[in-house]
């Protein structure tokens, strides 16, 4: 049914990361957890996905001597969600 | 979002990428309490500064000293904001170097003139529009944009006019571009 679409992007959790993340200019991870309703734990494993294919780059800072994780998208990631939507986009069309 | 691995038809696919997008751009929120803030500041001093001249009490300009206090309640806010921002818009950081070109752009003025006394608050009011009607399409407010262009016909109407007058008219053009967008901006979050 989807031959051409990116494993990585197809999944729920990893396409609402980036549809977040490709909508701002960058988001932490308590954000991510708030819009997407995921677990932590959930969150943390696919997150780590999107790094390691260099879709998304994860920063990770001190506020309030609390560790913070932001994530922002990559070009590289921008790129694969424009490809994404465009292969969802020529199947509707065919159907 | 628990169900993982999932196949997703493309409905699903395009109804998630839908409501992310959605999710996003709604949590973008404008800091009403800088518009407040100011308006009132300005408003006050500008006021307080027309009494004390009509009253020929001298050193009236003295009620301008609000502005440096202004300018260290909006550092500690900005500061403090940064702490507790869970994410950053492109919206939002248009607008923060929007409003830092406009504090530069003042500061070099009101620094570095060479303009008589009654051009200089028809040239503020003139950059408060700019900020503002920026900031109401950035941020798709119409009140904001509105408040500017109403500071620009303050701006002309200070022109028109010299002496103490001029700080009614700012006074005007603060309560209109700030303090009534600041309310509505303030209402507008709430909702």
């Amino acid at each position: 049914m989807f031959h051409d679409l990116d494993p990585l992007l197809h999944s729920q959790l990893r396409l609402s990361i980036m549809s977040l993340l490709i909508s701002v200019k960058e988001a932490d991870f308590s954000f991510l957890k708030e819009k997407t309703g995921a677990t932590a734990g959930n969150l943390s494993v696919q997150i780590s996905k999107l790094a390691e294919a260099d879709y998304i780059t994860v920063k990770k800072t001190f506020k309030d001597n609390y560790p913070q994780t932001s994530c922002i998208i990559t070009k590289r990631g921008i790129k694969a969600f424009e490809e994404y939507v465009e292969a969802i986009q020529a199947y509707i069309k065919k159907n | 979002m628990e169900n993982e691995e999932k196949k997703l038809t493309q409905e699903e696919s395009l109804r998630i990428i839908h409501e992310m997008i959605s999710a996003a751009k709604n949590d973008v929120k404008s800091d009403s309490f800088i518009f407040l803030l100011w308006g009132w500041l300005v408003f006050i001093a500008s006021v307080t500064q027309f009494i004390l001249e009509v009253m020929n009490i001298e050193n009236g300009s003295m009620a301008w000293l609000l502005m440096p206090l202004g300018g260290i309640i909006t550092a500690i806010h900005f500061f403090r904001q940064t702490k507790k921002e869970k994410v950053k818009t492109h919206v939002s950081e248009f607008l923060k170097y929007t409003w830092i070109a406009f504090g530069a752009a003042m500061a070099v003025i009101m620094f570095f003139h060479q303009w008589g006394a009654s051009q200089i608050l028809p040239i503020i009011m003139t950059l408060y529009g700019i900020g503002l009607f920026i900031s109401g399409g950035a941020l798709k407010f119409t009140p904001l944009i509105l408040g500017g262009i109403f500071c620009w016909l303050c701006a002309i109407a200070a022109f028109q006019i010299e002496g103490i007058y001029q700080l009614l008219i700012i006074a005007s053009a603060v309560f209109g571009g700030y303090i009534v967008p600041g309310y509505l901006l303030q209402m507008n979050n709430k909702k």
